[in-house]
């Protein structure tokens, strides 16, 4: 090997020291650091979830949660007793976050985990709701059938003082 | 490995039809960008095919959508065939990779591909994406049709429903395929960018100063979270710069074809985010000025912008004024959601302080964006005491990141719905890739890498 080919190969593996020392550096400079920490940690996620047997459907309740389970013990609900096509009110956000702690998903999202319709207090079609979705302290959820415009103009008094909130 | 392999046979796909285009505009490119861009154009063309199906009442069906999208791909590599009958290819490949190259490719690559994974293990976590695309393209597949069921349930608490059918499109695309969740698409149109990226910062940089700023680039917490949360801006982000790079190519070499190209990169731009359209019409001086200085007949430079802009403008009329208009249950029109009291500049000033102060420098910048638009000012700094005069590629970069910086703040002047915690936060990932041209061409860093090259031919 002439001195060309060495001179060149030493001025390569410094410039690959530099580049090296360089990033490391960076990605532990101030805020770099603790953001790559976090990236790191994606790659144990992965080594953990390449391991996994999860299922479709497990890989969803765990990213999507708590109220994707509600959601879906709705759908389960509806089913169950075989209602046709209802129109569920759902309680404003605000006060399903006082009574239990969690929020319910706008109605698309609703209606995407579970196929079925639902409305907030405040839409503009709320007369047409069938059914009521209530959650009570404890986490008890009840699906009721809605009777009379005034047994829902009783429960829209009722929510008036909570804002509906995302 | 099944799902490897459909990813492989799409990403062909893609290829095919990017590869297609490439050639209709006489782009010549090494490999390896070529590669990338055609990727990225071969998904853009697959995220109209649903859509234009739909224009035309066509179900969305595998069978439809595919067979529409294989069809187009012959279409549109017509030439490529007849071009490689004239002058059959010459497969010599050099590949070489210099050592020095590996430390940030290596770096990066691990970021991505985690970032991959992620948008292939996990579903659709983001607001924007649940209470819009990503319910439309779960109905499309089942109901065979984008205007679905989803459109009857009670939509007033999202506009989500009529941004971009895009994304609708390259879910339903990728669900036929296989996918348990549907965003494999953008793994693919982040790898295609940073390889052109890559490639065009070695135009005028070592590679390994290339490979440096590209780590600062991914460095950015807020673009990086969208190379998994699949929505529309990174991919706008792409488009944009791309749009900008063949524009600026075109001011050097006045060839039509590149600007014809940025043009339709452009297209893409605003077919994915219309407000886009806003920002290149910003751009329009900087073209009109490009002509007088190479003393262009203006007259023929005046028709080619209107065309250019005529040619974006479509990207913006087929989503945002005949569909939503015209096929969706619900319309929504543009003056609906314009401010009422133009003359009041206060709201423009107070987004562009907002923007600056909270966004860009403040707080949260540093969140957002980690040390990326510090670097930028670092080396505008740099550049303007040191050698007190910009290169001019540095220069059109710097009046893109302008257009960016004065543009965001506009279109939340002209549309009040437009928030800045979240469109305008997401609206300035455009402004990152153009920052990162700006420095690569600033001559600090054009010289530096000329040290390096000679230092290591010595």
């Amino acid at each position: 090997m002439n001195a060309v080919k060495i001179n060149r190969l030493l001025s390569q593996a410094a410039l690959t020291f530099i580049s090296v020392a360089i990033l490391f550096i960076f990605s532990h400079a101030g805020k770099n650091k603790e953001w790559f920490q976090k990236i790191t940690s994606y790659w144990e996620d992965y080594k953990e979830q390449r391991a996994s047997t999860a299922s479709t459907e497990e890989i969803r309740e765990e990213r999507w949660g708590l109220t994707y389970q509600i959601c879906k013990s709705i759908r389960k609900n509806i089913a169950d007793r075989h209602i046709k096509n209802p129109l569920i009110l759902l309680e404003p956000n605000s006060y399903v976050e006082k009574t239990i702690g969690i929020k319910m998903p706008e109605p698309v999202v609703f209606y995407y985990f579970t196929g079925l319709r639902a409305v907030w207090t405040n839409a503009s079609n709320v007369n047409e709701a069938t059914h009521i979705l209530r959650f009570q302290k404890g986490g008890t959820m009840r699906i009721d059938s809605i009777a009379s415009p005034e047994q829902l103009q009783q429960f829209l008094n009722f929510y008036k003082p909570y804002p509906q909130a995302l | 490995m099944k799902y490897l392999l459909i990813l492989a046979g799409l990403a062909t796909l893609h290829f095919i039809t990017g590869y297609g285009i490439l050639n209709l505009f006489r782009i010549r490119l090494k490999l390896f960008p070529r590669i990338g861009l055609a990727v990225i154009l071969g998904i853009l063309v697959a995220s109209m095919v649903p859509f234009l199906l739909q224009l035309i009442y066509i179900p969305i069906t595998a069978g439809n959508v595919f067979g529409t999208l294989i069809a187009l791909t012959g279409l549109l590599n017509i030439r490529s065939v007849t071009d490689l009958k004239k002058h059959p290819p010459q497969w010599t490949f050099k590949f070489r990779l210099r050592l020095y190259e590996l430390p940030a490719m290596l770096l990066i690559s691990f970021m991505l591909f985690v970032s991959a994974w992620r948008c292939f293990y996990y579903p659709q976590y983001t607001r924007d994406g649940m209470s819009g695309p990503e319910p439309i393209a779960a109905y499309a597949v089942r109901e065979h049709s984008l205007i679905n069921s989803v459109f009857r349930t009670n939509l007033e608490s999202t506009n989500n429903q009529f941004k971009s059918p895009f994304l609708v499109d390259l879910q339903v695309i990728y669900t036929y395929a296989g996918f348990p969740f549907a965003s494999m698409w953008l793994p693919l149109l982040v790898i295609g960018f940073y390889i052109f990226l890559y490639h065009a910062l070695s135009e005028r940089l070592h590679p390994v100063i290339s490979g440096l700023l590209l780590a600062c680039f991914i460095f950015t917490p807020e673009a990086y979270a969208y190379t998994f949360l699949c929505l529309f801006d990174y991919t706008n982000m792409a488009l944009l710069f791309l749009g900008f790079y063949y524009l600026f190519r075109f001011f050097r070499t006045r060839q039509l074809n590149e600007f014809y190209f940025s043009a339709l990169l452009m297209f893409f731009a605003v077919f994915v985010r219309s407000e886009t359209l806003v920002l290149i019409a910003m751009a329009s001086p900087a073209m009109l000025y490009s002509a007088w200085r190479t003393k262009e007949n203006m007259a023929k430079a005046v028709l080619h912008i209107a065309a250019f802009l005529l040619i974006c403008a479509i990207g913006y009329l087929l989503p945002a004024e005949i569909y939503n208009n015209l096929y969706l249950p619900k319309g929504l029109t543009t003056e609906s959601m314009m401010n009422s009291d133009l003359g009041n500049l206060q709201p423009f000033f107070q987004r562009l302080s907002d923007m600056t102060t909270l966004l860009m420098f403040g707080g949260s910048g540093k969140t957002l964006w980690a040390y990326f638009m510090q670097l930028f000012i670092l080396f505008l700094a740099a550049e303007l005491i040191f050698k007190r005069k910009l290169d001019k590629v540095a220069r059109n970069w710097l009046i893109a990141v302008l257009i960016v910086y004065i543009g965001l703040p506009f279109l939340g002047y002209l549309f009040p719905l437009i928030t800045l915690y979240d469109t305008t936060k997401r609206g300035l990932l455009k402004i990152l890739p153009l920052m990162l041209f700006f420095m690569a061409n600033t001559q600090l860093l054009i010289r530096l890498s000329e040290k390096i090259r000679k230092w290591e031919e010595a």
